[in-house]
């Protein structure tokens, strides 16, 4: 890995470490960040407002990031399709959905909240699946058939959990709204402890696939002659995107854009090689979704925004601006 | 180094498009496919490759099934140069090349022999000076001759060039047919589908001639290319005439065409 490209995932480390502290230490109970080593040591005033509610918070947004960068910029590479955001493509829809038939339809009775991510990976595997098929004609995939496929995805993942609204009670109900507006405010480190097993088996699926997706941006058949097992890879990607976004979504909900821009923007800043883009957008994501918890929670204190408002807010310009950067570079190669 | 026993291609469409095709080559020939659209010759490349497998029949690479090489191994003895190639991602061409060394790699980091290597191949194709373009931006033949330095830094025994003096102009086409060659005299074996007669003429050592998924001639190009098959087979008249220098000139005539 060249210079700049090493540099650019230590820049992006110490903004992620940056960032958590300054979201941990900024809400309606302000502590002064100097404080934090004392606060934590001494187990002083702010000690149970850190514990309890800021750093499950972060952490949870940290994670939630992570995985929708690593598995945005994983897809992209296996799609080979620069628009392939888990939410774009109907994947969190379809997590979503599992998660909210398993509410309504009485899973959490049988098996509390574990069954959620489970229920919600079944259903995005299986949308990915589908999406797989549907958009491969002849070794390419078609960029129109799959966002057409993914528009009808959300709308019938849409439909489903609306059904699932009408057969709701008051405290299902509660739940619900909870997916279809995507937040962090379940953050809590029981949520973190059912999420992280799949997040972390999803990821360590994903995390070792960069060179192969590098073989595989030649396309199939040219990543097969280059000694790529492309159906084992396929597996994987579809089985580790599946696993780390169903947990992603059923702690948080759908929270689109991380996955579509932030590999954009690691690709922009340092190059499309995958064994910098996979480790950058996660990193990158972590960083974007806690500042962007951050926004969703302070700004219209002491009410809270949806935290997908913010990202969309925050990503979009930074996405235009590289890409008519990138755009000018192209022409002017 | 190839053997190629009885082989036929059945498409899913149940068609037919490779019927009983046998061929050895050995190693250090520069042989060429020749035919018309649709004979078959890609088909038939693909097989070689292993990224199609015969429905009848066997191939064998250096007295070994190919079924039972795994990809990664086949990949360090044979490479592939695709007729079309798209790019999803805006790579340099120096990254493109350095994928020809996936195979070597096992998951660790390039070293600085990789690279020095992919600059060489580079070099080979004098295409040094598009190391750090863009791949996206490149033009046809300038993509051409980066795909073919990716296809040497796999350091292949046998390559499999499909139509890969498509895009070149006069003078590349020449100095890509000419690295063949002195390929070839390095022992290397190239298997190529070509569509321009008289190159094929010019460098290649052995030419098969497909018609309708059947090996219909095979031989020398002079034994090959003579008026009646090249006629019967294409369904155009050909001209064709050796220079004083002994060099083969065919030319297609439109009059059979009307």
């Amino acid at each position: 890995m060249k210079e700049r490209e090493t540099s650019l995932l230590s820049l992006l480390g110490l903004g992620l470490v940056g960032i958590a502290l300054i979201s941990a230490t900024t809400g309606a109970y302000r502590i002064d960040p100097w404080q934090l080593p004392q606060i934590l040591w001494n187990q002083s005033e702010g000690f149970a407002v850190l514990l309890h509610i800021r750093f499950p918070r972060v952490v949870m947004a940290g994670l939630v990031g992570a995985v929708l960068g690593l598995t945005g910029a994983t897809l992209q590479g296996l799609f080979r399709n620069p628009l392939a955001d888990p939410g774009l493509i109907g994947i969190s829809a379809g997590a979503g959905l599992g998660a909210a038939l398993w509410i309504v339809l009485g899973g959490t009775a049988l098996l509390g909240l574990w069954g959620i991510p489970f229920a919600a990976f079944l259903m995005g595997g299986g949308v990915t699946w589908c999406l797989w098929l549907l958009a491969k004609t002849e070794g390419t995939i078609s960029t129109i058939t799959l966002l057409l496929a993914g528009i009808a995805v959300n709308s019938l993942a849409g439909a489903g959990i609306g059904i699932m609204t009408f057969l709701a009670d008051d405290q299902q109900l509660r739940s619900l709204t909870f997916w279809l507006l995507g937040s962090l405010t379940g953050g809590t480190w029981e949520m973190i402890g059912i999420a992280i097993p799949f997040m972390l088996v999803g990821a360590g699926l994903l995390a070792q696939l960069a060179p192969a997706l590098n073989a595989l941006s030649l396309g199939e058949s040219e990543a097969y002659h280059l000694g790529v097992s492309t159906e084992i890879i396929k597996k994987r990607v579809i089985l580790g995107s599946a696993l780390a976004v169903g947990a992603a979504v059923s702690v948080s909900g759908g929270i689109g854009f991380i996955g579509l821009v932030v590999p954009h923007l690691i690709r922009l800043m340092g190059s499309p090689d995958h064994r910098l883009v996979l480790p950058g957008s996660a990193l990158g994501g972590a960083l974007l979704l806690i500042a962007a918890d951050l926004l969703a929670r302070t700004i219209v204190s002491p009410a809270e925004m949806p935290v997908g408002t913010i990202t969309a807010l925050m990503g979009t310009p930074l996405f235009l601006w590289l890409l008519w950067r990138f755009k000018r570079e192209l022409s002017h190669a | 180094m190839l053997e190629i026993k009885k082989v036929s291609y059945q498409a899913q469409s149940l068609k037919w498009l490779v019927r009983n095709i046998s061929l050895a080559v050995p190693a250090g020939q520069f042989l060429c496919i020749v035919g018309p659209n649709g004979a078959g010759k890609s088909t038939l490349l693909r097989m070689i490759s292993n990224e199609l497998v015969p429905t009848e029949g066997f191939i064998r690479l250096k007295h070994r099934n190919l079924r039972d090489y795994d990809p990664t191994e086949l990949a360090k003895v044979r490479a592939y140069l695709a007729q079309k190639r798209d790019m999803a991602f805006p790579f340099r061409a120096l990254q493109i090349v350095l994928l020809g060394r996936h195979p070597y790699l096992q998951g660790r980091k390039e070293s600085s022999h990789d690279v020095l290597f992919a600059q060489q191949q580079l070099q080979r194709l004098q295409s040094s000076h598009l190391a750090e373009r863009v791949y996206l931006t490149l033009s046809g033949g300038e993509s051409t001759r980066v795909d073919m330095a990716r296809v040497l830094s796999q350091e292949p025994e046998l390559l499999l060039l499909d139509e890969p003096t498509n895009h070149l102009d006069p003078y590349y086409q020449l100095e890509l047919l000419e690295l063949c060659r002195s390929l070839v005299n390095e022992q290397k074996t190239i298997i190529a589908v070509m569509h321009d007669l008289n190159l094929v003429a010019q460098y290649a050592d052995r030419v098969v001639l497909l018609s309708e998924g059947r090996l219909v001639l095979q031989g020398q190009p002079n034994e090959v290319f003579q008026r009646e098959p090249l006629r019967e087979i294409y369904g155009v008249d050909f001209d064709i005439w050796q220079n004083s220098q002994g060099r083969l000139h065919i030319m297609p005539v439109a009059s059979a065409v009307a």
